[in-house]
């Protein structure tokens, strides 16, 4: 028995690149998926490596990073599977990739025109932190009811329980129409998905959802009229023991034997260019 | 002679299920507060709900002024409608309130869904009316389950009015409050139906409520409407059977 290109069969592929057609003519709408099943379980990545499969030709370099790290076990084995499986060339630096497969974190590098970045997504609909039915949450979403995610952020500023909304995950407005999580990346990453070159598309492959975001698209963090998106900004004081930087997203990486912490770079391609240079 | 001016809401000949409701009609006009009375199990709170926009109706139909037909809107027409022009006030605050989330967003909430955008109006008008009802305003932040009973109730009417309805339609609202807390409650909302004007829909057991807040009442007994008078009239001169018990009650 031969493996097809990329491990999933021509017929699944041309499903799914259909759905990121559809996704991608409909801004921010959860378009339901097939999600055909991969060598993982669903839950660890498999809507983002089914639209990678989809995507991928021979002439393409593929980067993947997990929380930014070119180097941890999900990103090292996703290019390795695909190596094996398509044959095609991989990289680390964003620049040179055509695909760049994430999870937690938008690519801190700049992307270009010509590429694409899926996210792998473990909860697409942002709405379902509201209504336990899938039926009215897509009720809301066909009539733009997104009321009670803005009692939320009131709820956060004016309760006596302090933050209820997290600091990653945070909803985005997609061109002004549909409310989208834009997968749990850090809520300062949220403004590097507004205007993007690149083709952004979003798999969740356990809840059967694909959503994409085409070049250049207006992505708004939910924030109310007088009081502005708080992006987080970095500590005061920390930063990376690697390159030094303060501005960058920081993982609490290490902890010293006095018992003090040590902060490193969450995107290591970025972090290595900074300590070279 | 005195016209009157056309009605906010008509139920025309409404019916639910096989013995709950039969051929119960209504009028609500501006300002009013029309109460429903009747003994448990009588319709009242059937009829309510049809009323409210909540409950599609067997037969009949609720009409808004125009001729407008409720229940043949688009779902989402009339979704939007009820947020708009209608409050509601259910017997147990937990039906209406959100108790994970603060008295202030509970009060704000309606307004969320109404398309308001906007911080500092939302919380100016979450603390006006915690003011107008007589809440501590230090206690904006805190759930509904640290509030009594009748403040859980003053919350919900400030829910129910945050946004300006037209309608406030009321279930048994003192329910499970002492005699005190009661007309508190009454008071409340006598003072607050004269100052906004709203019209208020009503369901009680009690006559003496009725008596205390109402311009008509309507009598229901066994699904259907018995009698109709304004409260004074009911009391002195009650016609109907089941008027007479409930006048009967009331000593």
């Amino acid at each position: 028995m031969t493996e097809t290109f990329a491990y999933l069969d021509e017929d699944s592929k041309r499903a799914v690149r259909r759905t990121i057609l559809k996704a991608l003519a409909v801004p921010g709408y959860q378009v339901p998926f097939i999600a055909p099943e991969m060598p993982i379980a669903y839950g660890w990545g498999v809507g983002g490596m089914v639209v990678t499969a989809s995507l991928l030709g021979a002439d393409d370099r593929l980067k993947v990073t997990d929380h930014g790290s070119d180097e941890t076990v999900n990103a090292v084995n996703i290019r390795a599977f695909f190596t094996r499986t398509a044959g095609i060339g991989t990289t680390t630096r964003t620049r040179e990739a055509t695909i760049v497969q994430v999870r937690q974190r938008v690519p801190e590098a700049e992307l270009v025109e010509r590429q694409v970045v899926v996210y792998q997504v473990p909860r697409p609909d942002p709405l379902r932190a509201f209504v336990d039915s899938a039926v009215e949450a897509a009720r809301m979403h066909a009539h733009a009811d997104y009321g009670r995610v803005y009692t939320r952020l009131f709820e956060e500023k004016t309760g006596s329980h302090g933050a209820v909304q997290p600091g990653y995950d945070y909803p985005v407005l997609v061109q002004g129409r549909y409310l989208m999580s834009p997968s749990p990346v850090p809520k300062r990453d949220n403004v590097r998905l507004n205007d993007c070159p690149a083709i952004q598309i979003f798999g969740a492959a356990r809840e059967r959802r694909l959503y994409a975001l085409p070049p250049y698209t207006r992505v708004e963090s939910i924030a109310f009229e007088d009081v502005p998106f708080d992006p987080g900004l970095p500590e005061d004081g920390r930063r990376c023991v690697v390159c030094g930087c303060g501005e960058s997203h920081l993982d609490h990486l290490l902890l010293r034997d006095d018992g003090m912490s040590e902060w490193v770079c969450s995107d290591t391609e970025c972090c290595a260019e900074r300590a070279d240079a | 002679m005195l016209e009157l001016p056309p009605p906010l809401l008509t139920l025309d000949g409404v019916s639910h299920g096989p013995r709950t409701l039969h051929d119960a009609s209504l009028s609500l006009y501006p300002g009013e507060v029309l109460c429903l009375v009747g003994k448990s199990g009588a319709g009242k709170s059937t009829l309510l709900r049809i009323a409210a926009g909540l409950l599609p109706p067997g037969k009949g139909r609720a009409l808004l002024p125009g001729g407008v037909s409720l229940y043949e809107l688009p779902e989402q027409v009339l979704v939007s409608l009820r947020r708009r022009r209608f409050g509601f006030v259910a017997q147990d605050a937990g039906d209406t309130l959100d108790m994970a989330a603060s008295a202030a967003a509970n009060i704000a909430q309606p307004l969320f869904d109404n398309g308001e955008r906007h911080f500092g109006r939302a919380l100016a008008a979450a603390r006006r009316w915690f003011a107008a009802l007589d809440l501590d305003a230090a206690r904006l932040g805190d759930r509904p389950g640290v509030f009594s009973g009748g403040m859980r109730q003053r919350l919900q009417i400030a829910r129910a009015l945050v946004h300006g309805p037209e309608i406030l339609f009321l279930d048994e609202p003192t329910n499970g409050l002492d005699t005190a807390a009661q007309a508190r409650l009454l008071t409340l909302l006598s003072d607050l139906q004269r100052c906004t004007g709203v019209a208020m829909l009503l369901v009680t057991h009690d006559l003496r409520i009725a008596r205390l807040i109402a311009h008509r009442v309507l009598v229901l007994e066994a699904g259907g409407v018995v009698e109709e008078a304004p409260p004074d009239r009911l009391i002195a001169d009650p016609r109907h059977p089941a008027a007479r018990d409930l006048v009967a009650a009331m000593i």
